[in-house]
């Protein structure tokens, strides 16, 4: 492989992480609270607002129920106001948070969930209130399946960012298809899925590991 | 219903003051159970009251209306002497903080250190970083826990998650401890230890304790004072002495037979006929506690001619007297059985007269 094209393969992964990491931090600025919201929301959880919650529930379940490929398209009014331009890997950066951010909010809210009913009623009977019950009980005790799912997102995020580079997004899956697919250069297309499968890998084992150490619900971590 | 100890009326004999407390549950189908139907309790201060009754008589929103975790439909709830039914969310939450609880199924939150765990009953009542340590490591030294605790509580067993539960409900100080099944899931043994360092806690702290459990066992293990409940109403209450030896109602009685160990064979049961036979033999259930349970009950009968044959039966303690419940088959001159049964009512035993059988009922195997 020459040395123009490991320099764009270089250039492609660089994009490619931003887009993943960008996405994901906004997106999980977003989804968390949303996520706890959608799970302390309901008729007799702690802070019910049903109606809000059925309402935000529809969004979230439209989003995640469009395809991405037409979210990108439908939303690019949008991503011309918040960035300007419409190709690009800023531009990309748009449609990838705003399709993260319905999944990681039922991500935590089911994780939220889980968490045992018995520990809410032991922090209100020891004076908790609504605040403390969020920050010293739900969030440290759901922390290891919010991780898990917060790992997931980012996968299907690096799956996404490939997608968006089909309408000139830059980043791997713009390359793969630009150079592997449209001018046959099957080593390009190989480096390009090699690269994916090592970040969602890298990805995928980083997460799990924290994960792990987070939960202390088994004997032995 | 006359409160629990009558001559000791002043208002601070009394920790817990429910009045007309009821809760109304509306099921999915229309239909409402009352799970409370009007209750009105005293709670003593400094003892240990035990409410019992079968499962869905209401215990469990009993306890929880006493620190509104269930708020009543209606009625009061006084607790050391303020009214938490009217009181606003964050008074409520302080009013919280002085009335500690203990689970059936702990509780504890799995990723924090067990040393974690009794501290967050002090963070959530907003005391200084630098006073929580030294009362952590307090409560853990009282509960036995100072070596585990940078353990996590998946790393327990039962009982040391109870001590973990009983050291967080501990350490702010709280004036009242509320018990909700708190043995129900540990074994004969842990079940006694944790028994016994709720004995500890009431004595050494004078902690009042209300505890809930479907077991005769730990009310007359722990408990001075027995309150028994059935469908959402008190049929009974009283010190456990005096309940255990003159149940005055019905289902207090079937309740008591399996702890007591005198629930009458089946074989003899199918044979019990309500008029006395010749050469038969009467049944009696005999309850007696303290000196009575003590004294030479059998050899009395036999000095009044009569031979009392044991079918079923245990002497056990009863907080610190001797609580004796046996069933026993009389023979003998009838008056005479009549007349022993007299005196020995007279002398304090609970004796109910189950029935006749012929002899070779009891005689045979």
């Amino acid at each position: 492989m020459s040395p123009q094209m490991l320099s764009l393969l270089a250039d492609a992964t660089v994009q490619t992480l931003l887009m993943v990491v960008v996405a994901g931090v906004l997106a999980t600025l977003a989804g968390v609270p949303l996520g706890l919201f959608l799970a302390l929301s309901g008729a007799g959880d702690l802070l019910p607002r049903p109606g809000l919650q059925r309402a935000i529930g529809l969004i979230v379940n439209a989003t995640r129920s469009t395809p991405f490929i037409i979210l990108v398209v439908a939303i690019v009014p949008l991503t011309r106001l918040l960035t300007g331009t419409s190709i690009g890997t800023a531009a990309a950066t748009v449609p990838l948070t705003l399709a993260a951010i319905p999944f990681i909010a039922r991500v935590v809210e089911s994780a939220v969930r889980e968490v045992d009913h018995g520990l809410l009623d032991a922090a209100r009977a020891m004076g908790a209130g609504p605040g403390q019950i969020v920050t010293k009980i739900l969030l440290p005790e759901a922390r290891a399946g919010i991780v898990r799912g917060l790992t997931l997102a980012a996968v299907n995020l690096v799956g996404y960012s490939a997608m968006v580079g089909a309408v000139g997004g830059g980043g791997l899956g713009d390359l793969g298809i630009r150079y592997g697919y449209q001018r046959f250069m099957p080593e390009m297309m190989l480096a390009v899925v090699l690269i994916l499968i090592i970040v969602v890998q890298a990805l995928q084992s980083g997460g799990e590991a924290l994960a792990r150490r987070l939960d202390k619900r088994n004997p032995g971590n | 219903m006359d409160p629990i100890v009558t001559g000791q009326d002043a208002p601070d004999a009394f920790m817990v003051r429910l009045a007309g407390i009821t809760k109304i549950f509306h099921g999915k189908d229309g239909q409402t159970v009352a799970a409370l139907a009007g209750i009105d309790l005293n709670i003593l201060r400094g003892g240990i009251t035990a409410i019992v009754g079968p499962s869905g008589a209401g215990k469990s929103s009993l306890l929880r209306a006493v620190n509104v975790l269930e708020r009543p439909d209606t009625g009061t709830v006084n607790v050391g002497g303020r009214d938490l039914t009217s009181l606003d969310d964050e008074s409520l939450r302080r009013a919280r903080q002085s009335i500690g609880m203990i689970f059936q199924h702990f509780n504890l939150l799995a990723n924090r250190t067990v040393a974690g765990n009794v501290a967050l009953s002090l963070e959530l009542a907003g005391w200084p970083t630098a006073k929580i340590g030294p009362r952590v490591a307090e409560l853990l030294n009282l509960v036995g826990l100072t070596d585990k605790a940078t353990h996590y509580p998946a790393a327990l067993s039962g009982g040391q998650k109870q001590r973990v539960g009983i050291a967080r409900a501990l350490a702010p100080n709280p004036q009242l401890l509320l018990c909700d099944e708190a043995t129900s899931a540990l074994d004969p043994e842990t079940t006694r230890q944790i028994l016994a360092l709720i004995r500890k806690i009431n004595r050494e702290l004078g902690l009042t304790v209300l505890l809930i459990t479907h077991e005769m066992a730990v009310v007359r293990e722990v408990a001075d004072q027995v309150v028994v409940l059935e469908a959402g109403r008190i049929i009974e209450q009283g010190p456990v002495a005096q309940v255990f030896a003159h149940p005055q109602h019905q289902t207090t009685r079937c309740f008591l037979l399996g702890e007591t160990g005198t629930e009458l064979p089946p074989a003899l049961a199918a044979r019990l006929l309500t008029t006395p036979i010749a050469d038969g033999a009467t049944l009696i259930r005999l309850h007696a506690v303290g000196e009575l349970a003590a004294s030479p009950l059998l050899s009395d009968l036999g000095a009044a001619g009569i031979a009392a044959r044991l079918i079923a039966g245990r002497v056990q303690p009863l907080g610190d007297r001797p609580f004796a419940g046996l069933i026993a088959a009389l023979t003998g001159n009838v008056g005479a059985i009549d007349n022993a049964i007299h005196q020995l009512r007279a002398r304090g035993a609970e004796i109910e007269v189950l029935g006749h059988v012929a002899t070779d009922a009891v005689t045979a195997g």
